[in-house]
């Protein structure tokens, strides 16, 4: 695991921030997630949060799901070419599947919650007159 | 059939239809049930589409590009049912004649957009380093209703589900968030702590928590929406004017 991210909870520190407006900056709950390799592309969606209290974050290659209840984090996919990287995230409304655009102009969907009993479904929608299926386990 | 020609950079979902952004300039919908699932693919940027956002009703899509222009769509009509190209910055007169230069001359790119969730027919729109502007739309009459230079890029925008609030999210030079309030459009709160352009904000399921991802590459949590922020608001105005860089830098470093 070449990658981590750390959850800094410091609730115990006084609010000491700069202050330029009234009460700005007491808003912050103090709790920073190390995001590395999240693309610096103004045109990217690269952050959503579920229905479920997930978070999904595109990190370069990598979709990654923060439990925002649990804290836990998974490692959702990853595309596979060179040039590749993730583009866009989007939960739909119930939270149970996330579509995920790519570089390589792919619309992929996402099992969310099957992700986690091992059944990855995918649709790749390059070409909408061959639409391919995988499952693995 | 085909699908898009270059990346996708934007995605919405309404229901079981799947709306997709991408470079080539194209919007498809795809009906996730089928599969044939490319039902409709909309022509109505000539720049990459970055802003994709329907409707709470499901009702319409908006769609922004880097061609500076806003685009709402009745449901599943593949002509836009109003095109605007007002963040710009040029008179409405010019508006026309400008349109061709204005792509090579400003980036005001059409990114930040959100649909209130307190009223219909209402999306608020951001624009880019060229326009710097929130702008309140009528999306049945295309009318503008209020507009304000917030001084940097505008990058995302949250409404709040609670109050009529709206959250932005800003580039260069303070990287800041900004609180507004609706529609007297009176700033409640700026909040500091990314070092770099603050590029995307998303909600908590139960609207009181925002996370905003910024270019320093971290992910930051605010509570500045609902009755925690209610209370933060009426009780800690006594807090600290000192400046201070130890907070920030407190969290920790990544393990690889």
């Amino acid at each position: 695991m070449f990658f981590s991210w750390l959850v800094a909870f410091k609730k115990t520190l006084t609010v000491d921030y700069f202050l330029s407006l009234p009460h700005a900056n007491s808003f912050w709950t103090n709790q920073v997630l190390d995001a590395p390799e999240l693309m610096d592309d103004y045109y990217l969606n690269l952050l959503d949060w579920s229905s479920g209290n997930t978070l999904a974050v595109a990190l370069g290659k990598t979709v990654y799901l923060w439990n925002a209840t649990s804290g836990e984090i998974e490692e959702l996919m990853q595309t596979q070419g060179e040039e590749d990287h993730i583009t866009s995230v989007s939960f739909v409304e119930e939270g149970n599947f996330l579509a995920i655009g790519t570089n390589s102009a792919t619309v992929q969907i996402w099992d969310v919650a099957a992700m986690k009993q091992g059944l990855i479904l995918v649709f790749f929608l390059e070409n909408a007159s061959n639409v391919s299926r995988q499952c693995a386990r | 059939m085909r699908g898009h020609q270059a990346r996708v950079g934007s995605l919405a979902w309404n229901n079981y239809i799947l709306s997709s952004g991408s470079r080539d300039s194209n919007i498809h919908h795809h009906d996730v049930r089928i599969a044939q699932h490319l039902v409709g693919t909309l022509v109505g940027h000539t720049q990459e589409v970055c802003g994709l956002r329907w409707s709470p009703n499901g009702e319409q899509l908006a769609s922004g590009g880097n061609d500076n222009i806003l685009n709402i769509w009745n449901k599943m009509d593949t002509t836009p049912k109003h095109s605007i190209a007002h963040h710009t910055g040029e008179p409405a007169c010019l508006r026309i004649s400008l349109f061709f230069l204005s792509q090579s001359w400003f980036a005001a790119a059409v990114k930040a957009l959100a649909w209130s969730p307190h009223q219909t027919n209402l999306i608020a729109s951001g624009g880019g380093t060229a326009d710097r502007k929130i702008c309140f739309w009528n999306t049945q009459s295309g009318a503008l209703l209020n507009e304000i230079d917030t001084g940097s890029q505008v990058c995302a925008l949250q409404w709040s589900r609670h109050e009529k609030e709206l959250l932005s999210s800003h580039g260069f030079t303070q990287n800041q968030l900004c609180l507004w309030s609706y529609p007297t459009m009176a700033k409640i709160s700026e909040m500091y702590g990314h070092q770099s352009r603050v590029l995307h904000l998303a909600q908590s399921p139960d609207g009181n928590t925002v996370v905003s991802g910024a270019a320093d590459e971290t992910l930051r949590f605010w509570k500045c929406f609902g009755s925690n922020a209610a209370a933060t608001k009426t009780g800690s105005k006594s807090a600290n004017n000192k400046k201070s860089a130890s907070v920030l830098s407190a969290h920790t470093s990544t393990i690889r």
